[in-house]
C-alpha cells in the first residue's frame, strides 16, 4: 500500500488552498484528488466577476480565481490526479480511489483534507407537485450547461428561489438571449445579495416576487408552464392568487448542501445546522487526522474566505501527519440566540493564534450586537449595521481569551433586543 | 423624474430615493457617504463590467470572456449582440484580447479561461 503524508479530496478552490498550504509548510509527499477532468471545481462555470476581492484586492471571475491557484500548485509541483474518484475514507485514514488510467489504489495517509465542496438541493428534496417533464435543471447545472458546454437550457424561464446562483443565472440566460419571465420566492426575503438583486434582476426589468411559490408543473415531453401562488406567513399556499406563466424552462436555486457522504462513511460527526462536519479551529473533524474546510464544511458566501480556511486546514493536515500531539483539551463553542451554525465548533487548547468564528444569523438584524460570552462574563461584542441570514458574519476572537475558557456561546441581536 | 435605488455597497441595501424635478439629483435615505456616491454614479453613468461565454469555430466548447472595463449599462445587450457574432478559434489563453472596441467605447474583450 502507499503512503504518503497528506492526501487531499478535491481540487476546487479549498483542495488547491490546502494543498498549496500543506507544500508550503513543506509537505512532500502529497496528492490531491479530483474526480473531474481538471482542477478548479465550481469555479470554472462561475465566469461572472465579482471573485477575489479580499485576497487579490480586485474583481476577478471565477476560472480567472482558479487559474491563480492551479498556476500555483503547478509551480510547486503539487501532484493532482484529476478524473479519479475517491471510494472510501477508512477511519484509520486508508483512501480508496478508483480512475481510468491507474485502476483502484488504497492508500495510507498521514492525514487528510476533506475538500469535496457542495451540491444543490434538486427537485426530489423541494416536494414540488405537478408532472416531471424535460426542462428541469437546478440553476448550477444550467450554468454548466451555458458556460461550459455552450448549450441553452431553453427559451422562456422561470426561476423558484432567489440564491446567488439562481440571479446570475437570470441574467446569463437574459444575456444569452433567452426570456426570463420571473424569479420567485418563498420567503419574504431574497437569499440573494443586494448587488445580485439589482445587477441581475433589476437591470433586465425581471420581476421577483417574495412571498411566493411555485403551485404547479405542467408538461408532458417538455415543461409547458408552471403556476405561481402567494404563501401565507406559514408558507402555505393562498387559494385565488394564483398566476400562470407559460415556460419551457424551470431553474430551481434553493440552498446548497454540504457533500458529506464519504464523510459519513469515515465515522465523522455532522453538525446538523451546517451540514458538515463538527470541527475544531484547526479544522479538524471527531476522526483524528480527517481535516475539512470549504464548502463541505459550510456553505460559504465569498471564496475569499474559501481559500483563507482551506490554507489553515492544510498546515494542520501536515502537522498531524509530521508526528502525534497529546490532547491538551477543548473549548466548545455553542451557537446561541439568533445564531446558527457557528464553525468551529471546538477550540484546541494547544492550537495557537486568534480564532475566527463564522456563522450566520437566523433572521434580519439591524444595528446589530455580536457577544461572545463565557457563563456571565463578556469575551468580545461587536457592532455591525446589519446581519441578515444570506450574509456569513466572521468575527476574530483572540486566541488568549478563547482558550482559558470552558465552553463559549455566541450570540447575535438586533437593536430592538 | 424620481427613481428607486436599492444600494449594494453592503447588506444594509438602503432604499434611496433620486429626484432631478428641480434640475440637479437630490438624493434621500442613504445612510452613508458610500451609498451617496454608489446612487450619484448609478443615475448619472450606471455601468456594469460584461461577463459571457462564446463559441469556438474549432471547438465543441465554449471560451469565458469579460469586458477589460465596465461598460455603460445601456449597451449591455448590444455588446452581447456584438460578441456573440465574433469569429474566434482555439488556442485561447486568459487575458487575450478578442475584440479592441466593444461597441465604440473602447473598451475591450479579453477571456478569462484558456483553451487548449
Amino acid at each position: 500500500m502507499e503512503r504518503i503524508d497528506v492526501l487531499v479530496v478535491g481540487a476546487g478552490p479549498a483542495g488547491l488552498a490546502a494543498a498549496i498550504a500543506a507544500r508550503e509548510a513543506g509537505c512532500k509527499s502529497l496528492r490531491v484528488i479530483e474526480r473531474e477532468e481538471r482542477a478548479g471545481g465550481v469555479l470554472r462555470q462561475c465566469i461572472h466577476n465579482g471573485f477575489g476581492l479580499h485576497r487579490f484586492g480586485e474583481e476577478l471571475t471565477g476560472p480567472e480565481y482558479a487559474a491563480r491557484d492551479i498556476r500555483k500548485a503547478a509551480e510547486l509541483g503539487i501532484e493532482i490526479d484529476v478524473s479519479t474518484t475517491v471510494l472510501s475514507v477508512s477511519n484509520d485514514r486508508v483512501v480508496t480511489v478508483i480512475s481510468k488510467s491507474r485502476g483502484l489504489e488504497t492508500i495510507a495517509c498521514g492525514a487528510i483534507v476533506l475538500a469535496m465542496g457542495c451540491r444543490e438541493r434538486p427537485r426530489g428534496a423541494l416536494s414540488t407537485p405537478g408532472t416531471r417533464p424535460a426542462g428541469i435543471y437546478t440553476a448550477g447545472n444550467a450554468q454548466k450547461m451555458i458556460n461550459l458546454m455552450g448549450l441553452m437550457p431553453g427559451k422562456h424561464a422561470v426561476i423558484l428561489g432567489s440564491g446567488d446562483i439562481g440571479l446570475i443565472m437570470a441574467r446569463r440566460l437574459t444575456l444569452q438571449g433567452a426570456k426570463v419571465l420571473a424569479c420567485v420566492e418563498i420567503m419574504p426575503y431574497s437569499g440573494g445579495l443586494n448587488r445580485n438583486i439589482v445587477q441581475c434582476l433589476q437591470d433586465f426589468d425581471i420581476p421577483l416576487y417574495l412571498s411566493h411559490t411555485i403551485t404547479d408543473i405542467r408538461g408532458s415531453e417538455r415543461l409547458t408552464g408552471v403556476t405561481m401562488s402567494r404563501v401565507d406567513e406559514n408558507r402555505v399556499p393562498i387559494k385565488g392568487t394564483e398566476t400562470e406563466f407559460e415556460c419551457d424552462t424551470l431553474l430551481l436555486s434553493c440552498g446548497l448542501i454540504p457533500e458529506n457522504e464519504l464523510t459519513q462513511r469515515a465515522g465523522v460527526e455532522l453538525d446538523s445546522a451546517t451540514g458538515g462536519a463538527r470541527v475544531t479551529d484547526r479544522l479538524e473533524t471527531s476522526v483524528s487526522g480527517v481535516f475539512a474546510c470549504g464548502n463541505v464544511l459550510h456553505v460559504h458566501d465569498l471564496v475569499d474566505y474559501v481559500s483563507e480556511e482551506s490554507a489553515v486546514a492544510g498546515r494542520a493536515a501536515y502537522e498531524y501527519a509530521q508526528g502525534a500531539r497529546d490532547f491538551a483539551g477543548r473549548v466548545k463553542v455553542v451557537s446561541g440566540n439568533n445564531v446558527r451554525g457557528a464553525v468551529p465548533q471546538f477550540i484546541d487548547k494547544d492550537s495557537t493564534g486568534d480564532v475566527r468564528i463564522m456563522f450566520r444569523v437566523g433572521k434580519i438584524l439591524k444595528r446589530a450586537r455580536v457577544l461572545v460570552t463565557e457563563g456571565n462574563n463578556e469575551l468580545l461584542s461587536v457592532r455591525k449595521p446589519v446581519l441578515v441570514p444570506g450574509e456569513m458574519v466572521n468575527i476574530t476572537l483572540s486566541g488568549e481569551k478563547a482558550r482559558s475558557a470552558g465552553e463559549i456561546t455566541v450570540s447575535a441581536f438586533g437593536g430592538d433586543e | 423624474m424620481a427613481r428607486e435605488l436599492i444600494c449594494v455597497c453592503c447588506p444594509m441595501g438602503c432604499r434611496i430615493s433620486a429626484d432631478n424635478s428641480g434640475g440637479s439629483w437630490n438624493f434621500s435615505g442613504y445612510t452613508c457617504k458610500r451609498g451617496l456616491e454608489y446612487a450619484s454614479q448609478e443615475v448619472a453613468h450606471p455601468s456594469r463590467v460584461l461577463t459571457a461565454s462564446i463559441p469556438l469555430s474549432n471547438r465543441s466548447v465554449p471560451v469565458s470572456v469579460k469586458s477589460a472595463s465596465p461598460l455603460p449599462k445601456e449597451l449591455l445587450i448590444s455588446a452581447m449582440r456584438q460578441i456573440l457574432s465574433l469569429k474566434v478559434e482555439a488556442p485561447v489563453s486568459i487575458g487575450q484580447v478578442l475584440l479592441k472596441d466593444v461597441c465604440g467605447t473602447g473598451i475591450s474583450l479579453i477571456a478569462t479561461s484558456d483553451v487548449l
